[in-house]
C-alpha cells in the first residue's frame, strides 16, 4: 500500500511516500472496518481513520521541512565535501524522495569519481518525471565511460523534459558524433569530404546487404542441361536458394550484407549493379544418351535496389527486391546413329538461352546488441522470399531450358555482425550461416573481414576477405525424351512410330566446398549524401569441383535520407 | 599592526592587528570598517600590513584605500558589506593576498586609479557585482594602473568575475594570471576600453554569459590571452567585439563545451566593427555551442582575424564561420556541423562536409586539414594528441611557430596544431 502526499511540496522537493507495513496494515484495517461501522460514513471519522491507520515509521512532512533545512547546508558548502555530502546524507534518511538532494548528493558522488554510486543517485532523482538535472548527469557519467547510447538516451531523456537545457543539447550532439551517428548523419546530408577514416561503426558494419541476398549465381548450371527436354518435374531449379553467400562485391564492409544500423526513422535507399561469370561444373547422372557438357558458362546481370529504415536506435529494418539478366550457353552435342547400335558424336549447337525478371526478395532485421564506443555487435536475419520465377523458361534454336530467377522456398540467414574502429582503420566482420531447404542447394557458412583505411579527402579503399563454405546438394530430376530417338537428340524432334514421350530419372549433385575471396574496392563520397562504389572479387582458393564466381564486378551507390 | 614582510623591505610597522587603530574608524557603522589615507609624515617607504582581520557587516565598504602608502593586505575576511569589500582609489600600491572577500554589496575589490595593485593567493565570491572591478575614474590626466590578479579561486559573483572598464583617458594594465574563474553570473572576465588585458594560464568556466569578452571601445583593449582553459560557460569562450593582438595574442587556449562558439569575433548582425585585428593560433577548440549556435571559431566583423595552427572538432554549426571566407589556414577541422535526428529541417542540410566545416565557404584553407584529430580521451576531456595525430608537425611551416617544448609537442619543430603545438605550448 503506498499512499503519497506530496501536493503540498514544491516540485522536486520532497515529496513523501509512505509504507505501510501489511500486518499492522491488516491488523488495523480490521479494527477500523469496525470503527467506520459505528461511524457511519461520517467523513471525518474516516479522514481520522486513515491518519490514524499511518504507522509510526513512515516519514512525515515535517521530516521532509527538517530534511530541506540539512539540503541548505549543503548547498551552502558546495564544496563537495565529505560534509557537504552527509548533509545530504542525512536529508534523505529523512525524507528518501527528495529529488533535488539525490542530484545534489550524486553530484558530490561524481565529483569525487564514484561513479556508481552517482548512478544510483542520478537515477533516484530521476524518477522525478519533471527533473532534467540528474538525465544530464547521468548522461555525462555514461559519456566519460565511452557508453554513449546511455548518454544519448539520458540527454534525450533530459531534453524532452526541459527543450532549452543548451548543455544536454551540446553534450547530446557529442555523444550523437563519437557514437558514429554523426558519420550517418554526414554522409547522409554532404557525403563528400569525409575526411579521413570511415570512423563510423554503424557506417561500416552496417552496410546493406542485398548483396549476400542475391541469388548465388548458379542457377544455370541446372537447367542449362543439355539433354532431352529437361522438364524437370520434381526438383526446382537450384541456383537461387542457396543464395546468400556469396558477397560477390567486397566494397563497403557491406559484406554481411546485412546493411548498416542506421539512425532512428532515417531511410537508406541503394542501387546496385553487379556482373560476374561462372563456369559450373555439375555432375550429371542420367542415361548416357542424354549426357551433355557437364560446364558451362554463364553471364550474370543483377540489379538490386534496396531500401532500409531505422525503426528504433538499435533496429534496422530493410526489404531489397532483385532484377536479373541471365544468359546462358548451352552448348549440346548430338549423338548420332551410323548403322546398327553404334553411335558416333555428331554436330552440336550452341544455344544461347537468356532470361529476365525479378528474383527473390529478402527482409532484413538487423538488432545491435551492445555499443561502445566505436565498437558495436549486432545480430541479423536475412529472410529470402521467393518471389522469383523458378520455372522460368528460354529458348534459343530450337533448345528449350528452365533457367529459373528465383530460388522457389524459403531462405534463413542468421548472423552476427561485429565493427571496431581502431584509427585509423575500421574493421568489421561477421559470420552468417544459410540455412536452405536442402534440396536445391546446400547450406553455407561466410565469415567476411573487411578492413577500410582512410585515403584521400573522400576516398576509402577497403579491402576484404570472403571466406564461404558451401555443403553440396544433390537433387532428383525427371528427363522426357522420345522412344526411339535420340539418334537425333535435339530439335527437331521426330517421333518413332510407336514411340513416345518416355521419362526417365537422374540426379543432379551440385559440388559444394572451401572458397575465399579477395576483395578489393572504393568508396567515393559525393555531394548531396550520396556514395558510390565500385569493386571487384575474385577467388584466391577455390574448390575443384563445384561452382565458383570466377569474377564478379560492381558498382553501387546510395543515399541517405535523415 | 604586524610585522613588514621582507618582500617590502624596510622598517617594520605594526599598523593593525585589530580593529580599532588609528586608521579605523566606526567599527560596525554606516561607514568603512577601515579607511586608509596617506601615511603620517616620516613613515613614507614604508608599508601597512593588515592582516588577519575579519572586516563585515559595515554599510559601505570593507577597506578603503587612498593615498600613496603602500599597503598590504593579509588573510583577511571582508565580507557582507554593504558596497564593496575593498576600495582603492588613489594612488597607492597595494597587495592582497590570502583573503577571503565575499558576499558584499557590490564589487569584491573596486579598484579606481592608482598605481600597482597585486591580488593574489585569495578567494572572492559571492559578491554583488564584479569580483574585481577597475573603474579608472578620477583625475583626466592619463595614468596607467596596474592590476596583477594572480592565483585566486574568483566565482558566483553577481556580475562578472573581474571587470576593467576604464574611461577613455584611462588605461589598466590588467595581469590575470593562474585564477579559477566560475559560476559568475555573467562573464568570466570583462574588459573594455583602454584595458591591455594578459591572461594566461586562467580555469575560466562556467560563467553565466561568457568566459572572456572584450566588448565594444573607443580604445580597443589590447589582448594577450594565452594557456587559459575556457570551458562550459554559457556563451562563447572567448568573445572580441573589439581588440587588438599584443605581442602573443589569442594562443594555446583550450576552449571546449561552451554553449556557444569557442571564440567568437564582432557581433552577430554587425559587421562594422573594424576595430579588430586578432591572432587566434594553435587553440584547440572543442564541442562549442548548442541549440543550433555555436561555430569553432566565428568571425562576424569586418576587422582582420588571423585563424591559423588550430584544432576545431565537435563544434555545433560548423567549424570556422568567417565573412568572405578568408582569414584561416593551417588548421585541422573534424566532425563540426549541425547534427540532429529529430530535425526534420534537411533545409538546413549543406552541400558536403567541408562545407559543413566552414559554414558554407567552398574551399578549405591552405594547409588546412579535415581529418580526426585523434585525441588522447576526448570523452573525459582530455584533447591532448595520440602520436598518430595528423595535427602533428601540420602548422604553418615557418620558424616562429615552431614547436619548442617537448613535450608536449611532438614530432619535429614544425608546428603542431593545436595547443600542444607552437612557441607558447605548455604542459
Amino acid at each position: 500500500m503506498l499512499f503519497s502526499c506530496s501536493s503540498t511540496l514544491p516540485l522536486n522537493q520532497p515529496s513523501v511516500k509512505i509504507r505501510l507495513d501489511k500486518l499492522i496494515f491488516r491488523t488495523k484495517f480490521a479494527m477500523g472496518v469496525t470503527m467506520l461501522a459505528h461511524a457511519g460514513k461520517n467523513l471525518f471519522i474516516i479522514f481520522m481513520f486513515i491518519a490514524w491507520l499511518v504507522p509510526d515509521n513512515v516519514v512525515r512532512a515535517d521530516d521532509c521541512e527538517e530534511a530541506r533545512q540539512w539540503h541548505q547546508k549543503g548547498l551552502a558548502l558546495d564544496d563537495n565535501s565529505e560534509k557537504e555530502a552527509s548533509y545530504y546524507q542525512k536529508a534523505i534518511k529523512l525524507c528518501p524522495h527528495y529529488f533535488e538532494v539525490h542530484n545534489k548528493l550524486g553530484e558530490v558522488y561524481k565529483n569525487w569519481g564514484d561513479y556508481e554510486s552517482a548512478i544510483k543517485e542520478f537515477k533516484e532523482a530521476g524518477e522525478s518525471a519533471s527533473f532534467a538535472e540528474p538525465h544530464y548527469n547521468l548522461g555525462e557519467i555514461y559519456r566519460v565511460q565511452g557508453r554513449y547510447d546511455l548518454a544519448e538516451e539520458e540527454f534525450k531523456k533530459a531534453i524532452k523534459i526541459k527543450p532549452d537545457f543548451r548543455e544536454v543539447q551540446n553534450q547530446l550532439q557529442y555523444v550523437q558524433k563519437r557514437s558514429g551517428t554523426f558519420d550517418v548523419a554526414i554522409e547522409a546530408r554532404l557525403a563528400p569530404v569525409r575526411t579521413g577514416a570511415p570512423r563510423s561503426p554503424v557506417a561500416m558494419e552496417a552496410r546493406p546487404g542485398p548483396k549476400s541476398i542475391e541469388p548465388r549465381p548458379g542457377p544455370a548450371p541446372i537447367e542449362a542441361r543439355p539433354g532431352p527436354v529437361p522438364i524437370e518435374a520434381r526438383s526446382r531449379p537450384s541456383s537461387t536458394g542457396a543464395s546468400f553467400g556469396t558477397i560477390p562485391t567486397p566494397i563497403v564492409a557491406r559484406t554481411a550484407g546485412t546493411g548498416m544500423t542506421l539512425p532512428k526513422g532515417s531511410f537508406l535507399v541503394d542501387f546496385q549493379y553487379e556482373y560476374w561469370t561462372q563456369e559450373s561444373g555439375l555432375e550429371f547422372n542420367a542415361p548416357e544418351a542424354l549426357a551433355a557438357s557437364d560446364s558451362r558458362d554463364t553471364d550474370v546481370h543483377m540489379w538490386i535496389g534496396g531500401i532500409r529504415y531505422g525503426l528504433t536506435r538499435n533496429l534496422t529494418i530493410g526489404l531489397f527486391p532483385k532484377f536479373f539478366q541471365k544468359t546462358t550457353e548451352v552448348p549440346i552435342t548430338f549423338q548420332v546413329t551410323e548403322g546398327p547400335g553404334r553411335q558416333v558424336a555428331g554436330e552440336g549447337i550452341d544455344a544461347e538461352l537468356e532470361v529476365s525478371g525479378f528474383g527473390d526478395t529478402v527482409f532484413l532485421t538487423k538488432y545491435r546488441l551492445w555499443r561502445k564506443g566505436m565498437t558495436h555487435l549486432s545480430v541479423f536475419h536475412l529472410l529470402s522470399i521467393p518471389t522469383g520465377d523458378e520455372d522460368e523458361t528460354a529458348e534459343d534454336e530450337g533448345v528449350e531450358r528452365r533457367i529459373p530467377l528465383g530460388s522457389g522456398s524459403v531462405d534463413f540467414t542468421p548472423g552476427i555482425a561485429f565493427t571496431t574502429v581502431k584509427q585509423p582503420l575500421t574493421i568489421h566482420s561477421n559470420i552468417r550461416y544459410v540455412i536452405t531447404d536442402g534440396r536445391h542447394a546446400g547450406d553455407e557458412f561466410h565469415w567476411d573481414v573487411a578492413v577500410a583505411f582512410p585515403s584521400f579527402h573522400n576516398l576509402i579503399p577497403i579491402m576484404e576477405l570472403n571466406y564461404r563454405w558451401a555443403d553440396s546438394a544433390e537433387r532428383d530430376v525427371l528427363f522426357q525424351t522420345q522412344l526411339g530417338q535420340p539418334s537425333t537428340f535435339g530439335p527437331p524432334w521426330a517421333s518413332t512410330p510407336g514411340g513416345g514421350p518416355q521419362t526417365q530419372e537422374g540426379t543432379l549433385t551440385e559440388e559444394g566446398g572451401h572458397t575465399l575471396f579477395l576483395s578489393p574496392g572504393i568508396q567515393l563520397f559525393l555531394p548531396k549524401g550520396f556514395r558510390a562504389e565500385i569493386g571487384v572479387q575474385f577467388p584466391v582458393i577455390e574448390p575443384d569441383d563445384g561452382w565458383v564466381e570466377e569474377f564478379v564486378f560492381h558498382v553501387g551507390i546510395a543515399k541517405y535520407f535523415l | 599592526m604586524t610585522d613588514q614582510g621582507p618582500e617590502y623591505g624596510g622598517f617594520v610597522y605594526k599598523f593593525c592587528r585589530v580593529i580599532g587603530l588609528i586608521f579605523v574608524f566606526f567599527i560596525g557603522t554606516v561607514t568603512h570598517c577601515m579607511a586608509m589615507e596617506d601615511m603620517p609624515a616620516g613613515m613614507a617607504g614604508h608599508v601597512v600590513v593588515i592582516e588577519d582581520n575579519e572586516l563585515y557587516g559595515n554599510s559601505l565598504v570593507g577597506i578603503r584605500i587612498r593615498g600613496r602608502t603602500p599597503i598590504a593586505i593579509r588573510k583577511c575576511k571582508v565580507y557582507s558589506n554593504g558596497m564593496a569589500g575593498i576600495v582603492v582609489d588613489r594612488g597607492a600600491r597595494v597587495t592582497v593576498a590570502g583573503c577571503d572577500v565575499f558576499k558584499n554589496g557590490r564589487a569584491g575589490i573596486n579598484i579606481g586609479e592608482l598605481a600597482p595593485v597585486t591580488i593574489e593567493d585569495r578567494t572572492t565570491y559571492k559578491n554583488n557585482t564584479a569580483s574585481v572591478q577597475t573603474s579608472g575614474t578620477g583625475k583626466k590626466e592619463e595614468r596607467l594602473l596596474e592590476i596583477s590578479i594572480l592565483n585566486n579561486r574568483i566565482y558566483m559573483n553577481n556580475e562578472a568575475g573581474i571587470r576593467s572598464m576604464p574611461q577613455r583617458d584611462k588605461k589598466v594594465d590588467l595581469r590575470v594570471v593562474g585564477n579559477d574563474i566560475y559560476e559568475n553570473r555573467k562573464a568570466g572576465v570583462r574588459v573594455e576600453n583602454n584595458t591591455k588585458l594578459t591572461a594566461k594560464g586562467n580555469d575560466i568556466h562556467e560563467n553565466g554569459t561568457l568566459g572572456i569578452v572584450a566588448l565594444e571601445s573607443v580604445i580597443p583593449p589590447v589582448l594577450d590571452i594565452y594557456q587559459n582553459s575556457v570551458r562550459f560557460n554559457v556563451g562563447p569562450g572567448i568573445h572580441i567585439i573589439n581588440g587588438i593582438t599584443g605581442r602573443i595574442g589569442i594562443r594555446n587556449n583550450w576552449i571546449y563545451n561552451n554553449l556557444l562558439s569557442g571564440i567568437a569575433c564582432g557581433l552577430v548582425g554587425d559587421p562594422t566593427s573594424q576595430l579588430l585585428n586578432v591572432e587566434i593560433i594553435n587553440n584547440t577548440i572543442v564541442s562549442n555551442g548548442s541549440s543550433g549556435q555555436g561555430s569553432g571559431i566565428r568571425n562576424d566583423s569586418k576587422g582582420k582575424v588571423t585563424i591559423l595552427n588550430n584544432v576545431i572538432a565537435y563544434n555545433y554549426v560548423s567549424g570556422i564561420m568567417t565573412k568572405g571566407c578568408r582569414g584561416y589556414s593551417y588548421n585541422l577541422l573534424f566532425a563540426n556541423g549541425y547534427v540532429s535526428h529529430e530535425s526534420e529541417d534537411t533545409n538546413t542540410a549543406v552541400d558536403s562536409n567541408e562545407v559543413l566545416q566552414y559554414a558554407g565557404c567552398l574551399e578549405k584553407g591552405k594547409g588546412d586539414l579535415i581529418s580526426d584529430p585523434l585525441f588522447v580521451d576526448p570523452d573525459n576531456y582530455d584533447f591532448h594528441l595520440t602520436h598518430k595525430s595528423p595535427a602533428i608537425d601540420a602548422g604553418k611551416e615557418i620558424s616562429i611557430y615552431d614547436d619548442i617544448s617537448f613535450p608536449p609537442s611532438q614530432g619535429t619543430n614544425r608546428n603542431d596544431m593545436g595547443v600542444t603545438g607552437g612557441p607558447y605550448a605548455t604542459e
